[in-house]
């Protein structure tokens, strides 16, 4: 368990693109990609932005009203998760913050625990017909079989 | 101009891929309205093809923007999310092979694709592209393909003298990727002086950290359009939201006397003023009233028509038959000339052909077509 204060994209390796309330995320070097909705949009943004895991969990405790060491906890497994896919490192020092405190992104207005959806090779999402292969929200119909999530 | 008519599909958008079009580059209800058009005229289960495939992440950029609200966008979403991984992952690809040339110090102008989803886009979603272009300068091209090869690429043909005279690029792969290693611009454009132009309209862009060039509004402008403007089995319509992002963002920046005299200097006036007058007609491309006038008063030449017939026609027909293809190769020769003398034509000519049916020497012209004639002939 990563008791670390701040984090940063592991960039070059680590793209992603806020598509409609998702990101979606590419781990260049391992040819995976994610997909993180809601919370899990929210607390990506924050990481963008160079926010410490403390603002982190006090801004949840304030959206949300609820108890922050539950949400310490929720935010602790989601970023040991990202830990795992090589999409942040840990840094001894705040980064410098980013002119956009990941205030762009409307927090959800139900609390759940943020998630990383895995998709474990991007060549599959690649070989798949782009519109004829895809369901209604927009996601490969090959995400039957996902990697669970977290 | 009623060109603009012919070759619906093929040399113009379809009506359809017009209406996708509108939803990708127009604003408000026209947009919204076009795109309803478009998905009630379209087989949404059939095969759309690359070229329309290719146009819908733009389209749902627009889209989403507008507020639409459609359960086809989800599925749109789902294209630009892959347009998006491909693009990122090719540039990854990339990197190290550009840095490798860099620090070679080979000057690298990244071409098409590239330099507008980083310039003028933005976007790693919105330029859909499956190979990645750029040029090197002439004197450079020897030194960049070695390195590609000692890197594992292999050329499609090797470079030659009559490549570099005849050709435009050299065709690069490894796996999956492939690179177009420009050494002129256009297939059209052979001449030093044509490098020359191109190369003296260039401006700096950075490539993932790599310092590059990518060409100025005015080259980039011209490039586009005489890309796009060609007969293709698939329609090419990406040049057209590829010229309104240079004129939309740096039309005020075009050199329009610059480009006009290119274009006379180079016989392409003709297929420009065919662009151009397109987006002016389809997307309110508002042009100075002197370029309005110069394009519309433009008389092409012979050798300029003779070459439009190639590019702008469907020639498929001529290949069934061994005469008319050659006609089609006289075609095309007249499009890389940069003499109207007779006699040097046909001088010339007899070297394209060489160079066309891969003969050691123009010796070999007359055997070959005595042999050609017999075998259609059925002589023993």
């Amino acid at each position: 368990m990563s008791t670390a204060q701040y984090f940063r994209l592991n960039q070059p390796f680590v793209v992603s693109e806020l598509i409609d309330s998702e990101v979606v995320i590419m781990n260049l070097k391992s040819g995976n990609y994610y997909s993180a909705r809601k919370t899990g949009a929210l607390v990506w943004a924050w990481l963008e932005s160079g926010l410490p895991v403390a603002a982190m969990t006090s801004r949840l405790a304030a959206i949300y009203a609820g108890d922050e060491a539950a949400y310490a906890s929720d935010l602790t497994a989601f970023l040991d998760r990202l830990l795992d896919e090589g999409l942040i490192q840990p840094l001894a020092v705040a980064a410098v913050a980013s002119a956009d405190p990941g205030d762009s992104l409307p927090p959800p207005s139900a609390y759940q625990p943020p998630l990383l959806e895995v998709y474990a090779d991007m060549q599959d999402l690649l070989l798949l017909d782009p519109i004829h292969d895809t369901d209604d929200v927009g996601w490969p119909v090959a995400k039957a079989n996902p990697v669970p999530a977290i | 101009m009623k060109e603009h008519a012919y070759h619906p599909g093929k040399l113009w958008p379809s009506l359809a891929q017009e209406q996708l079009l509108k939803a990708a580059l127009c604003d408000g209800e026209e947009a919204l309205q076009a795109f309803r058009t478009w998905r009630q005229g379209v087989d949404l289960e059939g095969e759309l093809g690359y070229p329309v495939l290719r146009l819908l992440p733009l389209a749902y950029h627009n889209l989403q923007r507008l507020g639409l609200r459609d359960p086809l966008i989800g599925r749109l979403k789902g294209v630009y999310r892959r347009f998006w991984c491909e693009n990122q992952a090719l540039f990854f690809a990339m990197h190290p092979v550009m840095q490798h040339l860099r620090e070679a110090g080979v000057d690298l102008l990244m071409l098409k694709g590239a330099p507008l989803v980083l310039s003028y886009y933005r976007n790693h979603a919105l330029r859909p592209m499956s190979d990645f272009d750029f040029a090197v300068r002439m004197e450079h091209l020897p030194r960049a393909v070695e390195l590609l090869k000692e890197s594992g690429w292999t050329l499609r043909k090797e470079l030659s003298a009559d490549g570099l005279q005849f050709f435009h690029a050299a065709l690069c792969m490894h796996g999956s990727l492939q690179v177009d290693v420009h050494y002129h611009f256009l297939r059209e454009c052979v001449t030093p002086t044509a490098d020359q132009w191109f190369w003296s309209d260039v401006e700096a862009v950075d490539f993932q950290g790599l310092q590059a060039w990518q060409l100025g509004p005015t080259a980039l402008l011209f490039h586009t359009v005489m890309h796009g403007v060609r007969w293709n089995e698939e329609p090419p319509i990406r040049w057209i939201p590829d010229a309104l992002m240079v004129l939309r963002q740096r039309g005020g920046e075009v050199d329009w006397d610059r480009l006009l005299a290119f274009a006379d200097s180079q016989r392409l006036t003709y297929r420009l003023a065919l662009g151009l007058t397109y987006l002016a007609e389809n997307f309110a491309v508002e042009l100075p009233e002197s370029v309005h006038t110069h394009l519309q008063q433009y008389r092409p030449g012979v050798l300029e028509r003779i070459a439009n017939r190639a590019v702008l026609g469907d020639v498929r027909r001529c290949y069934a038959h061994p005469l008319t293809k050659q006609g089609v190769l006289f075609a095309e020769y007249c499009g890389l000339v940069d003499s109207a003398n007779p006699f040097r034509l046909l001088w010339g000519f007899s070297h394209y052909l060489r160079y066309c049916w891969e003969l050691r020497g123009r010796l070999e012209i007359f055997p070959t077509i005595f042999n050609g004639l017999r075998q259609r002939l059925g002589w023993r």
